[in-house]
């Protein structure tokens, strides 16, 4: 059975905590920042989704502080999440390479495969040929 | 214990009260690690940003209590059910428009004794037809924020048709009989609300609009099986066995976290009540004796209820992640 693609606020926070572990206001910093302020976490949700990956196993807490006389719980991912992360990872590369090239493919008509030029007659033929050129 | 709250936030009693809602255990855990991320996040907004900070909090607080979070079993079901239940009410409505196109259009359609009355009586009959078309549409498409909305509107038609038939004709059999058929629209629109955002925001595959589809056509089932606006039949021998079995299913399917079969299950036993309890009180002939029915699916229910309400562990179940 195929995995299910990771919904983006999943992602967007395993991938906040891949390099280092943070506590609930530093996620929500640099999810924002990843995103490039295109998503802003609200404390509600952080923790619905914080939450929700612990009982996954994908994170864990790391360490419990008092930083500042504040309560504060760090959170780091887990060998499960990392897999996770570097799985998704691996596939939206594999997406994002074959639009590059498919992209390139276009704005370069010579460097286009012949058989997708549309032949007199032949357009079945053609499209046959340009999926077996992709797979 | 009492929760510490740190200088830095606008709105100290609002969130108070946002994080009273959330259950005391979490609140002991939780609410200093919360007050902090408050404080910080809303810093620095306005109030407006400070109201929607609040609202999330105390929402997710309630999500909480209610056990309908993404990771609870309630939350998961009411999610892989929620466009279940699309698909079967939209298969029952296109049955429906099927049968009444090739046939007489049910009666008191047309004895509607009031002008005044007729026009949202049209609205309730067409709309309970074609809402849960959009419905369906926009769940097949994967357009969340669409479903949501049309499902809201097709509560909304059930409750008017419960409303029109209390208005007209005050009678227990008609009033009652509305109800059973509008249960499935409240439904619907109850799930959608409950069923939480990030489980629904999920891409919809190719075997999840198979499971529509295939909800569509229990739903188309379950009329043809009433004999449309009238029947009897299906109180008799193994069919009357079958609503019995089809709910104890659903609760044993939950009960071992089997939740894609307890979904359908859902999704298709609330169409089931134009015959089975309306028919029941009919067959039995009386309020008083539905009585003792109502108590064993009020019994089902609350069992069904503390089943849904632990949470379960991340095994047993696919990735909702």
């Amino acid at each position: 059975m195929t995995e299910r693609a990771m919904q983006e606020p999943t992602l967007l926070l395993l991938t906040a905590l891949a390099d280092a572990p943070r506590h609930g206001y530093a996620l929500i910093q640099e999810i924002a920042a990843i995103s490039d302020g295109r998503v802003k976490m609200r404390t509600g949700t952080l923790y619905g989704a914080l939450d929700r990956l612990l009982q996954q196993g994908l994170i864990e807490v790391a360490a419990e502080e008092i930083v500042d006389g504040r309560a504060r719980r760090t959170y780091a991912l887990t060998d499960g999440g990392r897999g996770a992360l570097t799985t998704e990872a691996e596939r939206l590369s594999a997406v994002a390479e074959e639009a590059q090239r498919r992209l390139a493919a276009v704005r370069e008509p010579s460097a286009r495969p012949a058989a997708v030029r549309p032949a007199a007659g032949g357009g079945k033929l053609a499209f046959f040929k340009v999926r077996g050129a992709f797979s | 214990m009492t929760i510490q709250f740190f200088p830095g936030s606008t709105d100290p009693v609002a969130f108070r009260a946002a994080l009273r809602l959330y259950p005391a255990r979490y609140r002991r855990e939780r609410g200093d690690e919360l007050s902090a991320v408050f404080a910080d996040s809303t810093a620095e907004g306005g109030k407006l940003a400070t109201a929607r900070e609040v609202f999330d909090l105390g929402a997710y607080g309630l999500r909480m209590r209610a056990g309908l979070t993404a990771s609870s079993t309630a939350g998961r079901l009411f999610a892989l059910a929620a466009p279940l239940v699309a698909g079967a009410i939209a298969g029952l409505g296109l049955t429906r428009v099927l049968h009444d196109a090739t046939s007489q259009a049910p009666v008191w359609m047309w004895e509607l004794p009031d002008r005044a009355v007729r026009v949202p009586f049209y609205a309730s009959y067409y709309g309970a037809l074609l809402v849960p078309l959009l419905l369906v549409g926009a769940v097949l498409a994967g357009r969340w924020r669409l479903a949501r909305t049309a499902a809201g509107a097709l509560a909304a038609v059930g409750a008017l048709g419960v409303a029109l038939a209390l208005l007209v004709q005050p009678d227990f059999w008609l009033v009652f009989n509305k109800s059973c058929e509008a249960t499935p629209q409240l439904f619907a629109g109850l799930l959608f609300a409950l069923a939480p955002q990030e489980l629904l925001r999920r891409r919809q595959t190719w075997s999840d609009r198979a499971m529509v589809l295939a909800a569509a056509a229990g739903g188309g089932l379950v009329l043809v099986a009433q004999d449309f606006y009238s029947s009897w039949v299906l109180m008799d021998g193994r069919a009357g066995a079958a609503l019995v079995l089809l709910p104890l299913l659903t609760l044993l399917f939950v009960a071992r976290d089997r939740l894609v079969p307890a979904a359908m299950g859902l999704a298709v036993l609330p169409l089931t009540l134009t015959f089975s309890l309306f028919q029941i009180w009919q067959s039995i002939g009386g309020v008083w004796r539905l009585m003792p029915v109502v108590g064993l699916a009020l019994v089902a229910t609350m069992l069904a209820g503390g089943l849904l309400h632990r949470d379960t562990g991340a095994g047993g179940h696919r990735s909702l992640a």
